[in-house]
């Protein structure tokens, strides 16, 4: 499946600074239409109002954490097939296999570089 | 007979546990009087720890700067980011729509700045978490009832540890916020007053 650079994206992050990194980043390969949240709460409220192509989620954050979230999204059957990726400083083993076993696309460890984010984008649209 | 016998053994036996109880109670009286002067010892080292230790000072103002201090290098660093990412995004504006390879090199410096710019998520991720660790510590420190007992054994003890010396006034580094320290301009005005 090609990636469709007009899709609609989701940033969520409780730092307005990496929101705007990603923004930028995603920018630079091409996706303009990028919509923000600062937790997992109001990004699920921002999924019941807009379909999104894409959600790039920060774990660590209140009161939802990005795996609140993931978790609530994959419950959500008008929503559970949204792609998921996380780009988090959590970089355990238990944390990566928890997020996989909630029904994350894709796992990004902060800090990372424009080349990852469009790989890891890539490998969720099977490109 | 059996009685004046049986009297006759008592007071000798009398007599010599008499010497033996005697004996033993100035032994007795030995071994408490070096288990209580060990005591009395251990209790005055104790004092003068917990004095060294100050922990009233540390948990009234030494975590308290500390996690101000942290709170300060958060703050001074999202600015930072907020201004370098800023003018990299004001050099993507002024490229516009050009295309080249004046265009890509610009594009993609400015991309090298947006990646480089992470660490301030990840700083401040790192130094919140010694935040909070501090102030774990200045909970226990504080429920423990050392804080209380050391401001019993010496109560000038922080006051005196806190008291500024003119001759050799305390480093502190950067001001924390406006107004902790003095403006380039009001260090100009002091030293013409001064001098």
């Amino acid at each position: 499946m090609a990636v469709d650079l007009t899709m609609p994206i989701l940033v969520v992050d409780d730092y307005k600074t990496m929101i705007r990194i990603i923004r930028n980043l995603l920018k630079q390969l091409g996706f303009n239409d990028v919509d923000e949240a600062a937790d997992g709460t109001e990004a699920l409220q921002k999924m019941q109002g807009r379909k999104y192509g894409l959600v790039i989620s920060d774990w660590n954050m209140e009161p939802m954490t990005g795996y609140e979230l993931l978790k609530n999204v994959r419950g959500d059957e008008h929503l559970n097939r949204t792609p998921f990726i996380m780009v988090t400083a959590e970089s355990k083993t238990e944390n990566v296999i928890a997020a996989k076993k909630a029904g994350v696309n894709n796992y990004i460890v902060k800090p990372f570089n424009a080349a990852t984010l469009k790989a890891k984008i890539d490998a969720v649209f099977g490109e | 007979m059996g009685l004046p016998q049986k009297k006759e053994h008592s007071g000798a036996f009398d007599g010599d546990i008499g010497r033996r109880l005697e004996d033993a109670m100035r032994a007795c009286d030995d071994a408490a009087r070096m288990v209580l002067a060990q005591i009395a010892q251990d209790i005055a080292a104790l004092h003068s720890d917990l004095k060294a230790l100050a922990p009233q000072e540390i948990t009234s103002r030494r975590i308290p700067a500390a996690g101000e201090e942290l709170e300060a290098v958060v703050a001074a660093t999202e600015a930072a980011t907020h201004d370098i990412m800023q003018a990299a995004e004001g050099l993507l504006d002024a490229c516009g729509d050009a295309e080249g390879a004046f265009a890509d090199m610009v594009e993609g410096k400015a991309t090298a700045i947006f990646e480089a710019c992470t660490f301030q998520d990840i700083t401040g991720q790192r130094i919140g978490k010694v935040i909070k660790t501090l102030k774990v510590i200045e909970d226990r420190l504080n429920a423990s009832g050392i804080v209380k007992l050391a401001a019993a054994i010496s109560d000038e003890q922080g006051a005196a540890a806190a008291k500024a010396d003119d001759d050799n006034p305390p480093l502190e580094g950067p001001a924390l916020k406006d107004g902790d320290g003095l403006k380039q301009n009001d260090i100009d005005d002091l030293l013409n007053d001064l001098f």
